[in-house]
């Protein structure tokens, strides 16, 4: 044992006298291979095609907002209750905007942290109905592991929107009265057109992403078919994580896939704060990947502002924005109104138009959206 | 002196049994390498098997990968040779990752985030001290409600939100790479030789196996008990400050809500590394061994394009397999005997 010692003290000697001949500092930055490539005749025919669909997702997003007024009295003291998945990020910046919407239209919010758990989502809805709230945004969670209790509220004659889980289009569950959400799928489109564009129809792409969320299966579906179909020289690789374990799983799996498939160029975890896990892998493993996501959560549009760690994102809205959508769409169907519609809209945001990455520069239309909701609800009044 | 050692499962209490003088020599050493041969053999399989293996780059994103759960994982083993639990590490490291990831966000200087994180992972480890070693409540309670606490914590200060951003500084502490590795890897093997060391090589060591065997018993022989648990908490909670500083530089930025993917693994590897090389002791060597073998077996399965239900099945398998055949060696050491 004595000369196990020995040797484990040579070797921190040893390490420590070749740091300074060795160490590198994470944050050095590496020069890129810049070369130009010429593009082939199909991936100049490639690129061509993509350029037109990526001028309009790159153009800022036109404000949504409500056109018709809402019998605002009717709404006096009516309680409504925010239920998500899990209050993370997102649905901080969402609550706020619901909250703000109820205010100016003279209704309570409850806020319920589903906590990730399939019993808190019950007891949420549950305790909805219970206390008899005007209706429920449910967020990011799966209709189907609380149909029993989306039963009841439908038997106590309470809206529930199905928000954030669905392509618009999709059948709208049982128990609920409407979809509100983004087009997932063509976002994973939208996604892949971006990478066909930056690598000349030749890139090489990873899609972290897990089949256990609907909406990121979507997304991840929705780029692999757009690659498939548009660019015979790319390739495309989905990382099923484990959803439970994204902190550990992503680093692990995208490490091992690197190994693999070293020529790989494009990595897209389909959701915002996946980037967080996936920058350390790149950097150990010394990859110049480009990082894409989706979400527009301020921290991922900074780091595309500052060029550190990420180079394009599928931004929505701000959430607060779409916390008012919420409230107009479910206002609408506590009154008895048909549902309006909405899709929420994204924009691709590189670094070419992220600008300061203010909700200025990222969705100019909507610096005062508030006004417009605040406006058209009580145009009739 | 004749020892022997204990774990707060006390499933594994049959397998602690120090290796008799009835036991051959020859079983005594193929228990305590057994998982590290087997860790070689998989190694060498791979490698003839998988082209992938026969690169070092595979190696050092390995290491690298599992740098933080092996931190977390020799912690673990701290308190866990006292016979005691200590489940608030994984959120101590999210919780203190934050406040470093939020005090400097808002221009404090690194210095005085770096105190107040260590600060905070100090009182951590006193608060369950307290509970659990004066008060008498049972450690994995306690520790549980720690562990909760400071979720809750996690989210109060970085009101629920991704705290992106941490200093140049942290990133390049955890990140900068020698010998082709990043720092976290190198201080994840600094602590496996500070605790292999304290373990087998001084007295405190030997107390710790006193205390974790037979609690009445050390304080008998004069062992000061209840001063080693408060301190063992302390320097747990430091170490896992330590690590929640590490954490924010490895990823520049915090999610307050990962803590609760960091808590099972570690202990995981903890525990599978009990049957290895110093068998039923928890030690630091064996936790090495232990989780790089998973790592190993998971990067293989990975590579030759296992969906992710499969790894996970190996994972728990493994433990349990581990788990069962360092029992019934201890059973029938424990036959021998009689």
């Amino acid at each position: 044992m004595k000369s196990l010692k020995h040797t484990a003290v040579g070797a921190l000697f040893l390490g420590a006298s070749l740091a300074l001949s060795a160490c590198t500092a994470a944050t050095d930055v590496g020069s890129d291979d810049t070369s130009d490539r010429t593009l082939s005749a199909s991936a100049q025919e490639c690129v061509d095609g993509v350029q037109a669909r990526l001028a309009a997702a790159t153009a800022p997003s036109e404000l949504i907002a409500p056109t018709a007024p809402l019998d605002l009295a009717a709404l006096q003291g009516d309680t409504i209750w925010f239920i998500t998945v899990t209050m993370n990020q997102f649905s901080v910046d969402m609550v706020e905007g619901v909250e703000e919407a109820a205010e100016a239209a003279g209704m309570k919010v409850v806020r319920f942290d589903g906590q990730g758990m399939t019993n808190r989502f019950n007891e949420g809805i549950e305790q909805a109905v219970a206390q008899k709230a005007a209706g429920i945004i449910l967020v990011g969670i799966d209709p189907s592991v609380v149909s029993s209790a989306l039963a009841s509220a439908e038997a106590a004659g309470i809206p529930v929107q199905n928000t954030l889980n669905s392509d618009p289009d999709d059948a709208v569950p049982s128990g609920m009265y409407g979809n509100l959400t983004a087009d997932f799928s063509a976002d994973g489109a939208m996604a892949a057109d971006w990478v066909m564009a930056d690598s000349g129809c030749a890139g090489n792409l990873a899609i972290i992403s897990s089949t256990s969320v609907t909406v990121w299966d979507y997304l991840a579906q929705g780029a692999k078919s757009q690659i498939e179909a548009e660019c015979p020289d790319c390739t495309v690789t989905i990382i099923d994580v484990d959803v439970a374990n994204v902190a550990t799983d992503v680093g692990s799996q995208l490490q091992t896939t690197l190994q693999r498939q070293p020529d790989i160029d494009y990595i897209f975890p389909v959701w915002d704060s996946a980037v967080t896990y996936v920058d350390p892998v790149l950097a150990a493993a010394n990859s110049k990947a480009k990082v894409l996501s989706r979400d527009g959560l301020q921290p991922n549009l900074d780091a595309i502002a500052g060029g550190s760690g990420q180079d394009m994102d599928i931004a929505t809205p701000p959430a607060g924005w779409i916390g008012w959508l919420a409230v107009d769409d479910l206002a609408r169907a506590i009154l008895g109104q048909s549902a309006p519609g909405y899709v929420i809209p994204t924009r691709v945001v590189d670094t070419d138009n992220v600008g300061d990455a203010s909700v200025e520069s990222i969705a100019p239309e909507y610096s005062d959206y508030q006004a417009a909701f605040v406006s058209a609800w009580s145009s009739a009044q | 002196m004749t020892t022997s050692t204990t774990t707060p499962d006390t499933t594994l209490t049959e397998t602690v049994s120090p290796v008799t003088k009835s036991s051959s020599r020859f079983d005594g050493a193929f228990e305590r390498w057994a998982l590290v041969g087997a860790l070689g053999l998989l190694v060498l399989l791979c490698v003839a098997t998988l082209p992938q293996f026969r690169t070092a780059s595979l190696f050092t994103t390995m290491l690298n990968a599992q740098s933080l759960v092996l931190l977390l994982a020799l912690t673990a083993t701290i308190v866990l040779r006292l016979g005691d639990f200590d489940l608030s590490i994984s959120q101590t490291m999210v919780a203190t990752a934050a406040i470093v990831a939020v005090m400097t966000k808002n221009g404090y200087p690194a210095y005085v985030a770096i105190l107040t994180a260590l600060a905070l992972g100090a009182l951590v480890g006193a608060i369950n001290a307290l509970i659990v070693v004066r008060v008498g409540v049972d450690s994995f309670v306690a520790t549980l409600g720690s562990y909760t606490a400071l979720a809750g914590f996690a989210y109060l200060i970085t009101d629920s939100r991704i705290v992106a951003g941490v200093p140049d500084g942290f990133v390049n502490f955890s990140r900068s790479q020698l010998l082709g590795l990043p720092m976290i890897t190198w201080y994840a093997w600094v602590l496996v030789v500070v605790l292999w060391y304290v373990y087998q090589r001084t007295p405190l060591g030997r107390y710790t196996v006193f205390i974790g065997g037979n609690r009445a018993a050390a304080r008998l022989a004069g062992i000061s008990v209840d001063r080693i648990r408060t301190s063992a908490y302390i320097v747990s909670g430091l170490i896992a400050a330590f690590i929640g500083i590490c954490f924010a530089g490895y990823f520049g930025a915090v999610d307050p809500s990962v803590g609760a993917q960091y808590m099972l693994q570690p202990f995981a590897a903890a525990f599978l590394g009990a049957t290895a090389i110093t068998v039923g002791r928890f030690n630091a060597w064996g936790t090495v061994a232990a989780l790089y073998l998973l790592t190993v077996g998971i990067t293989a399965l990975q590579l030759l394009g296992a969906q992710t239900w499969v790894t996970n099945v190996f994972y728990g398998l493994a433990l349990i397999v581990s788990v069962t055949a360092a029992k019934l060696v201890g059973k029938r050491r424990a036959g021998a005997r009689t």
